[in-house]
């Protein structure tokens, strides 16, 4: 097992003079093995991208306790977590986001390089960045552009590759293909997969749609609420559903 | 439209409009970029017949959108439009301004991808859309509201009461659209051009989306032209699909024959990097509308290429009734 969630819970605080409160995330265990993909769906707002944050310490959690390869991430010294911080990566919605504007293509992908020493020289880093760019299936053209005139799918490769670059043990991928085309989510998807396999590298998957979901995870979580309500292999989920959230979800996935 | 309307008491013509909405003719639009044109839509031809949803599929970029805006003439000063845009039989290029004002909203909704710069960011959302449903019902003032947060509750917008007095900035993309669905459904138009109505929607609110839209079209006999990248979308909602590549048409047929059994290699390679059917990509990616390909536009990534298809343009040729493509080397 590389990570483990135990009674995870997030609550913020809302409206005027902070005075309501919501619990985003609820009391969420679960565990993810080595090179698995986990899914996690549910609606807008069910608190899947909260969960995703929690897991790597962007956000606090308000109870709860996470594992990362043996060790408890809220009780660690800070060195030691920044240490860490490298081997969890995420990937989001918008790559254009995640991207400097103002940043070529090359820059953008030395940066994680350089901050954390990977390269000595800058043959070494051109050399690295090359063999990034290969993997994620882009070509030493794109590296004299800036993130406006790549395409989405294009700047989604980038995203992934600069996290690539870190060696990474655990992504949080956060709807990474929601915005992008039906045959590019099929290029991001397959990616996703062939890093699973050739770097055993784990992921936890956010999305909500159902189907995207099924094709890749090896099991799924599925969220109400802040709450999970369900988990288990895609076929077991998809052909028994139990909880009632996971039927309902399951009967709003148009069938073509 | 009064002259829409005179011209429809001619029996001939009536019987005519009766069955066509809206029939677009060789259609070009282009744009003029840093002295190079761009094609984003090139000789299109399609038809939509009363009741009728047309559903139009392609990747982004291929010229959907800009296609939409042709029809209500909402182009850039940059564009050049060419072609016939008839509606109702009457070509909508030679509108004046006043009638094309008449026309918008009307008798022609368009329900945009982009939906900031369409609502008034001065007012209130619920009075808005308010505003268009008594203008095309006949309701008491009360009457239109509960319709109006009956439509925000339909749609997900949470505690409708609350968002009636929103104002456009308070919201997302997503729910700025869905007002202005809220209000095109509300006007009770001819036609409506719905952008892109799911994109990045869960998947229960976009069966939420796709169930208006039925209803709508079902209640009022709307015809609508449906731009989506969502096949299940485009198959529980359209009747006939036109698959748009790089500014042409290049399958259009109806929604069964389409889906099971397409014919353009391009068609046939989207269907096949769904989810549902193991994600094979298309190899390589969309061509820069600015400098196309010579022959088959889709040739450097069609497996079924041959000699002929990098030397020759194909046409839009018919292979049975309905059923129209755009490739020398059709699949079975
Ligand atoms: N910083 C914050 N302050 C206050 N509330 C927040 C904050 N971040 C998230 N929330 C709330 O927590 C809940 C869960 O949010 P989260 O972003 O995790 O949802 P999600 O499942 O990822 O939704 P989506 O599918 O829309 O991305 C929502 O009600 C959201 O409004
Ligand atoms: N105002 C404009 N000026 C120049 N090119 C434009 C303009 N609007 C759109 N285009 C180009 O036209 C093509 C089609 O765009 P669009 O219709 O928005 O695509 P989509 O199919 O994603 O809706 C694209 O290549 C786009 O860059
Ligand atoms: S004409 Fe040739 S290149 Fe074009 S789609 Fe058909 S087989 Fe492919
Ligand atoms: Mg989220
Ligand atoms: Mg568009």
């Amino acid at each position: 097992m590389l990570l483990m969630a135990e009674n995870l819970s997030k609550e913020f605080f809302k409206g005027r003079l902070n005075k309501s409160r919501i619990r985003a995330v609820d009391g969420v265990s679960f565990s993810i093995n080595q090179g698995e993909i986990m899914g996690l769906v549910g609606e807008s707002g069910s608190g899947k991208s909260t969960v995703g944050r929690l897991l790597l310490l962007l956000l606090e959690p308000t109870e709860g306790r996470i594992y990362f390869n043996g060790k408890e991430l809220t009780r660690l010294r800070k060195k030691e977590l920044q240490n860490l911080r490298k081997d969890m990566q995420i990937i989001f919605q918008h790559p254009q986001e995640s991207l400097n504007p103002r940043m070529k293509i090359y820059e953008s992908m030395a940066e994680p390089i350089r901050l954390y020493g990977l390269a000595d020289g800058k043959s070494r880093e051109k050399e690295e960045i090359l063999k990034l760019l290969e993997t994620v299936g882009l070509t030493e053209e794109h590296l004299e552009r800036y993130p406006h005139e790549l395409s989405g799918g294009q700047a989604q490769r980038v995203a992934i590759a600069r996290v690539l670059a870190l060696k990474p043990k655990f992504v949080v991928a956060d709807e990474p293909t929601s915005m992008l085309d039906v045959s590019v989510q099929a290029q991001i998807l397959k990616l996703i997969k062939k890093l699973q396999r050739e770097y055993k590298i784990s992921f936890l998957f956010i999305s909500h749609d159902l189907e995207v979901v099924r094709a890749i995870s090896d099991r799924i979580a599925i969220m109400q609420k802040g709450k999970i309500v369900e988990l288990g292999e895609p076929e077991q989920i998809f052909s028994m559903p139990r909880h009632p959230y996971t039927k309902y979800l399951i009967n709003s996935i148009l069938n073509l | 439209m009064v002259l829409v309307q005179t011209a429809m008491e001619n029996s001939e013509q009536k019987a005519k409009t009766a069955e066509t909405l809206l029939e677009i003719r060789n259609l070009k639009t282009y744009f003029k970029i840093n002295g190079s044109i761009v094609k984003a839509v090139d000789n299109v031809s399609l038809k939509i017949i009363n009741g009728e949803i047309l559903g139009l599929i392609g990747e982004t970029g291929c010229g959907k959108s800009v296609l939409g805006l042709s029809i209500l003439r909402l182009l850039p000063e940059n564009a050049k439009i060419e072609g016939n845009l008839l509606f109702r039989g009457k070509e909508i290029l030679s509108l004046s301004k006043a009638e094309m004002r008449k026309l918008r909203g009307k008798e022609i909704v368009l329900i945009p991808q982009n939906p900031s710069t369409s609502l008034n960011p001065l007012m209130q959302i619920g009075c808005q859309v308010l505003e268009a449903v008594i203008r095309h019902h006949n309701l008491k003032k009360s009457e239109a509201v509960s319709k109006v947060l009956d439509l925000f509750s339909k749609l997900k917008l949470q505690e409708p009461p609350r968002k009636f007095r929103d104002f456009p900035h308070q919201l997302s993309g997503g729910m700025k659209q869905r007002v202005l669905m809220a209000m095109g459904v509300a006007c009770n138009p001819k036609l409506i051009i719905v952008d892109e109505p799911t994109k990045g929607l869960d998947a229960v609110l976009r069966i939420e989306v796709v169930r208006m839209l039925k209803e709508t079209a079902s209640a009022a006999g709307t015809s609508m032209l449906l731009i989506t990248h969502d096949f299940s979308v485009a198959a529980a909602l359209a009747h006939r699909i036109a698959v748009m590549y790089a500014g042409e048409i290049v399958e259009m047929g109806k929604t069964a024959a389409v889906l099971r059994n397409p014919r353009h290699p391009y068609t046939a390679g989207l269907l096949n990097s769904l989810p549902g059917k193991g994600f094979n990509p298309i190899p390589g990616s969309s061509p820069s509308i600015i400098s196309l390909p010579e022959g088959c536009r889709f040739h450097p990534r069609c497996s079924r290429a041959n000699m002929k298809c990098t030397a020759s343009h194909p046409e839009l040729v018919k292979l049975n009734d309905d059923h129209f493509v755009r490739c020398f080397n059709v699949c079975f």
